[in-house]
């Protein structure tokens, strides 16, 4: 497995096209993470996500959040995506629904660096209008698969 | 000459915030006619890094920042406008013409 395939997985993808807070989102993300053996605790990176939030939104616009949270629960680091087709209320940064969230996991350690620096050049490329849009549109999770892994592989 | 404006930003994480205020600054300040230059010292480190030349010939100095960054004391002799990460991703064209209409006065 190359590091970018131990960061995302096709498991790692969730469409729930009911969810339309935040609150609930974060929650499957946080779930998700400990059903993967990315996170311990699932609490814990739940209030970690909020505290985040609380801090400054990660819905930075365009239907898109970055929820994101460093602490001792994280196991190793990863990425996880969310969709919501009908919209979540994430109080964005332009007070629109945000209908899909990449969450970023970060161990407390500082260790694989390597790792870090994949999950700040992705959190790079989400800037790029083009690719936020494609990221919005597609439609199955193959898709969304092809889009990260590319995103995130080693040049 | 086109007027110079440079920054710094940095975020408790350096995952999200730094990149999406830096690039909020970068298009703003661009748009205002000025020549911008914006580091972050975000997870993947310190990039954009911001010469001693570069911030003494700027006209305008923002730091944005949840963090004490590294090599802070380059900025020591120069004013520098302090704004929230919040306020440049939301409205960075609107903090640099506050600064401009401060300038004025």
């Amino acid at each position: 497995m190359n590091n970018a395939e131990k960061l995302f997985a096709p498991s790692h993808i969730i469409f729930n096209h009911e969810v339309e807070t935040k609150e609930e989102c974060l929650k499957e993300l946080s779930h998700q993470a400990q059903v993967l053996g990315i996170a311990s605790d699932k609490e814990k990176i739940l209030a970690g996500f909020f505290v985040r939030e609380e801090e400054c939104t990660t819905g930075f616009g365009g239907g898109l959040a970055i929820p994101h949270t460093k602490c001792e629960a994280v196991l190793h680091p990863g990425i996880l995506f969310f969709k919501s087709r009908k919209g979540m209320d994430w109080q964005a940064f332009d007070d629109q629904p945000v209908y899909a969230a990449i969450a970023l996991l970060v161990p407390a350690s500082n260790e694989g660096n390597l790792h870090l620096s994949l999950l700040s050049s992705l959190s790079r490329k989400l800037i790029n209008k083009e690719f936020k849009e494609k990221l919005l549109y597609a439609e199955n999770k193959e898709t969304v698969y092809e889009i990260i892994i590319d995103a995130i592989k080693e040049d | 000459m086109a007027k110079k404006l440079v920054g710094l930003c940095a975020c408790t994480m350096g995952l999200a915030h730094t990149f999406m205020a830096a690039q909020a600054l970068e298009e703003a300040a661009a748009l205002l006619g000025y020549e911008v230059k914006v580091e972050t010292q975000g997870a993947d480190g310190i990039q954009n890094e911001l010469s001693p030349a570069e911030i003494a010939e700027a006209d305008i100095i923002i730091h944005s920042i949840a963090v004490t960054p590294q090599d802070y004391e380059r900025f020591d002799d120069y004013e520098v406008y302090e704004v929230s990460l919040q306020e440049l991703i939301r409205d960075a064209k609107g903090v640099i013409k506050e600064i401009e209409e401060a300038e004025q006065e």
